[in-house]
């Protein structure tokens, strides 16, 4: 090895291990689960409960609440290995949320709430959902709405978040909510807290939103009304949710954009097979170029995007600032695996149009990772702004 | 010097992958044969029948154990430059304990005998064919039944005499078996075997290919996929990881053809493949293919075989 | 008592394996390798009985390259307590593996030493049986029960036909067949502590041990194919052909 080797892009065989493992799991899996799935709806339990048993869910939890103490790096690597699977974005996004989502917790919760919110959720017996957004912000999330009034021991809920997933089955909300109004907070990015309470479902109505594709993990409607919560369930100091939430923004783009890169290496891989097999004018119709370029262009595109995910899980997981290496690789990862996931469409030509085939529910899945959690157009305004030192656009 | 074969047999009868492994042998030398064993002695009037055997050798008539078949080969080794068995459960328990005990490195499942050195055996699932030679002095071999034609049941007269006793070193006992009566011929020996997969869905649902195994006088084999979801038993594995066969006849009926299956049955000389699935790999090794529902096929094939 | 299981990195067994073109052998080179798919059960029915309290110490061995660490670990990570790795480059056969773990079975003093019953590389489905002749134990093979019963194991075996039951005097050997368990996948938690578990190396002169092999390979080459036949219609096509046409019934 020349130089000093401290580039180095090979897995640790303790990540082939991990993935080997991961990948094991979801081999249980088959295409026809997901099929169905994508048919039924109904969120993936036997996924989750599979990956609980196997102590996955607490991949990035602290190792004193059950967790292994790994990093984002690892991960990022159970997502892609996950979504590579044939799982796609319903198996991803089934379990994305628990294993990354409490970090707020993980850093500025008190030991008691630690011991008391992190196991439930590492042995599968809760699910979280992430209540942040809300229908009259968007992205704008310094400007929520929903109201949290202290009376006494307890705050009162009251309010509407969107596009809320597994808030059908979720036992837990980890809610970002307004303790002092807009106009009387010192800043513009204070007088928001976090909670993370009890999905009471006699104070919330939940209406799930037809969608596009991951029919398996529910989105929806919440409407709070009247949620009580004590104290004790309220994470940090009272103001600082912003604060707190951000920690978790950069890895859920590094999570995300792992996700899209296995999505869009699923996609190739079953476009390369089926080129493989499918002969029509007495030759398969990979030998062609037309056919095989863009495949390969794909590929090479998701292994960028990969390289550039995993340079931003290592700056999070070594303390480096990421946050424009995070919101690059969900971008690239993003753009690469809807390509990916439509070539391969077009490549199946019109069996990619069956639902038999698996490639188009894999394209209506690509969608997430393009709009979730942030847009394309804010990250490119970012990276204008904050890297490029251009003036701010919005 | 002459060369050894240890025989197996079944309710005084020898296999027919014991007349497999005699002609193997007798590209070799001399052939004696070794019969112990519950019945050893009308297995071993059997043995001396047959064409090329010079001599049989009687055992004991307990339970053939590995360890005191090991000691017995082994206490007759000196005279032999070669010791051979069927490649079956019982010949790869004992010989490698043998070869072992002789400090011999084992050669098992020969297909293929070049000269008393060297021979070919398959690796890595059948996938591959080694030609290996062996630097032992005294060579120790099981040999895989289905690439010898086996010798005739008839025509030789060989002497019988028992062979002297080595002592049992005691160190396991037999305690019973349960091994599965049956009419049909066995797997390894029938000259027809009508294999089921997964396809078939249920244990119950076997009883279909055994109507026409019936009709044929075949044997019923199963895929390791039908084997692990529970529809067959596991001594009906055909496969690399159960029996390796090849009769005349080979019927596949909803087995996709896994390399793994393939490797077990890909040497019968015509083999039928039934499966709806067009793309079943199976048809690439197939002389007949009938993509057909094998629910609807099979019963078919039981009628039309009737007439 | 303590458990010895020997592991071995084979090519996985989803690979297609490729001889190669000189006909020395086959394609390895950037393949996947994986834990012998038999030593895998072997490895769980070691974990099985620690569980259920009859064993108390695992120990994992693998005769083989540096790399084949990465199996003990596997190993270590389904529940083994920790590792020997007996380094060499070079070809290992079976025979010298026995000696090898002979020499192994010398300091450790297991009871039971659980091997899988074939590698799916070489396929000779030996190294058990050898093991046990060289220590003059007795042995269990092809098992698909194995039960502790007072100082023996009570062994069922897969035979030609059916099962047979032995009982075998400890310490012995039994080889894992199929159906004795299915593995257990590794969990997160375990693949964790598995990296703190120690495996030791040692090299086969440090056991005294020639492991200078017997075979000489002289070609490996692939076997003849089959060429695919004709479809057939219909069953009475079918029948009318194996009748007529091939006159196997």
């Amino acid at each position: 090895m020349k130089g000093d080797n401290v580039v180095d892009f090979a897995l640790t065989p303790q990540h082939e291990a991990l993935q080997e493992a991961i990948g094991r799991i979801c081999a249980d899996f088959g295409d026809e689960y997901w099929l169905m799935r994508d048919r039924q709806g109904g969120f993936p339990t036997e996924l989750h409960q599979a990956l609980a048993k196997g102590g996955w869910l607490g991949v990035c939890m602290p190792e004193d609440v059950g967790g292994a103490g790994l990093g984002i790096t690892e991960a990022a690597l159970m997502m892609q290995t996950i979504a590579q699977s044939g799982a796609g974005m319903s198996g991803a996004s089934a379990i994305h949320m628990n294993i990354f989502g409490l970090q707020p917790v993980v850093v500025f919760g008190t030991e008691e709430q630690k011991q008391r919110m992190l196991p439930p959720l590492i042995e599968g017996r809760e699910r979280a959902c992430f209540a942040v957004t809300e229908p009259n912000t968007g992205l704008d999330t310094t400007q929520l709405k929903t109201r949290a009034e202290r009376r006494g021991d307890r705050y009162v809920v009251h309010g509407q978040k969107v596009w809320i997933s597994t808030a059908q089955v979720a036992e837990k909300m980890l809610l970002l909510a307004r303790t002092t109004p807009a106009e009387q907070a010192r800043k513009r990015t204070e007088g928001l807290s976090l909670f993370y309470t009890n999905f009471d479902r006699s104070r919330i109505e939940v209406r799930e939103i037809e969608k596009m594709g991951r029919k398996a993990v529910d989105s929806n409607q919440v409407f709070i009304d009247g949620l009580e919560i004590p104290v004790e369930d309220r994470i940090g100091e009272e103001g600082q949710g912003f604060r707190y939430i951000l920690h978790g923004m950069n890895p859920e783009r590094i999570l995300i954009a792992a996700e899209a890169v296995g999505l869009g290496h699923l996609a190739v891989s079953r476009a390369a097979a089926y080129a493989k097999e499918r002969v029509v004018f007495g030759r398969p119709i990979g030998q062609n170029q037309a056919i095989q370029h863009p495949l390969a262009e794909c590929w090479m595109e998701l292994e960028a995007a990969r390289l550039m995910t995993m340079n931003a899980a290592w700056r999070y997981d070594s303390g480096l600032e990421c946050g424009a290496q995070a919101n690059a690789a969900k971008y690239l990862a993003a753009e690469a695996g809807f390509k990916a996931c439509q070539q391969a469409v077009m490549t199946h030509g019109g069996f990619g149009y069956a639902k038999e085939y698996h490639v188009e529910r894999y394209l209506r899945e690509s969608m997430i990772p393009r709009i979730a959690p942030i847009s394309p157009q804010l990250i490119l305004s970012f990276v204008a702004e904050r890297v490029l030192g251009l003036p701010k656009s919005y | 010097m002459a060369v050894l074969v240890l025989a197996d047999h079944k309710d005084g009868a020898l296999t027919q992958p014991t007349r497999s492994t005699v002609a193997a042998a007798r590209k070799l030398g001399e052939v004696h044969v070794l019969v112990a064993g519950e019945g050893a002695g009308a297995a071993a009037a059997a043995a001396a029948r047959l064409p090329g055997v010079a001599k049989v050798l009687t055992g004991s008539e307990a339970p053939a154990l590995a360890e005191p078949l090991a000691a017995q080969l082994v206490a007759l080794a000196p005279g032999y430059s070669h010791l051979l068995a069927p490649a079956s459960a019982a010949g790869r328990n004992v010989m490698p304990r043998a070869a072992a005990l002789l400090d011999v490195q084992v050669l098992s499942d020969v297909c293929g005998v070049v000269d008393a050195d060297t021979f070919i055996r398959p690796i890595y699932a059948g996938n591959a064919l080694a030609t290996v030679k062996s630097a032992d002095a005294k060579k120790v071999l099981t040999v895989r039944a289905t690439s010898f034609d086996p010798v005739p049941a008839e025509g030789g007269n060989a002497t019988v005499e028992a062979a002297p006793a080595a002592a049992d070193p005691g160190l396991s006992s037999f305690v019973g078996a349960e091994i599965v009566k049956s009419e049909r011929p066995e797997l390894t020996a029938a000259r027809i075997v009508i294999s089921g997969g997964r396809a078939m869905g249920s244990a119950e649902n076997f009883a279909i290919i055994e109507k026409v195994a019936d009709r044929l006088g075949a044997a019923v084999g199963a895929s390791r996929a039908a084997v692990d979801a529970g529809y067959a038993a596991n001594d009906m594995q055909v496969g690399q990881t159960g029996k390796i066969v090849a009769p005349e006849l080979y019927i596949a009926v909803g087995i996709s053809g896994a390399i793994q299956h393939l490797a077990g049955m890909k040497d019968s000389k015509v083999i039928v493949a039934i499966n709806k699935d067009e793309e079943a790999p199976i048809f690439q090794v197939a002389d007949y293919g009938l993509m057909a529902d094998l629910f609807k096929a099979v019963p078919e094939l039981e009628a039309e075989l009737a007439k | 008592m303590k458990v010895l299981v020997p592991v071995k990195r084979v090519v996985d067994y989803n690979v297609k394996v490729r001889v190669k073109a000189d006909g020395s052998g086959v394609e390895t080179a950037n393949v996947k390798m994986s834990m012998n798919p038999f030593d895998e059960i072997a490895v769980e029915e070691a974990v099985r009985l620690k569980e259920k309290g009859v064993a108390e110490e695992i120990v994992a061995v693998s005769c083989g390259p540096n790399a084949a660490q990465e199996q003990l670990r596997t190993a270590l990570a389904m529940g083994a307590d920790r590792g020997i790795l007996v380094e060499h480059d070079g070809v290992l056969e079976p025979l010298a593996v026995a000696k090898l773990l002979k020499a192994i079975v010398g300091r450790e003093g297991p009871a039971l030493v659980i091997l899988g019953k074939q590698a799916i590389d070489d396929d000779m489905s030996a190294t058990g049986q050898m093991l046990a002749a060289l220590l003059g134990w007795g042995q269990g093979t092809f098992a698909s029960r194995v039960e502790k019963e007072g100082d023996a194991i009570r062994v069922t075996r897969e035979v030609d036909g059916g099962l047979e039951t032995v009982s075998v005097k400890l310490p012995a050997i039994v080889t894992a067949d199929l159906r004795l368990n299915e593995p257990r996948y590794a969990s997160l938690p375990n693949i964790m502590k598995a990296r703190k578990k120690p495996i030791e190396t040692v090299k086969p002169a440090d056991l005294g041990v020639d492991v200078t092999p017997r075979l000489s390979v002289l070609k490996v080459e692939e076997p003849a194919k089959r060429q695919a036949g004709k479809k057939v219609g219909s069953v009475q096509e079918l029948v009318e052909k194996l009748r007529n046409e091939a006159k196997v019934i």
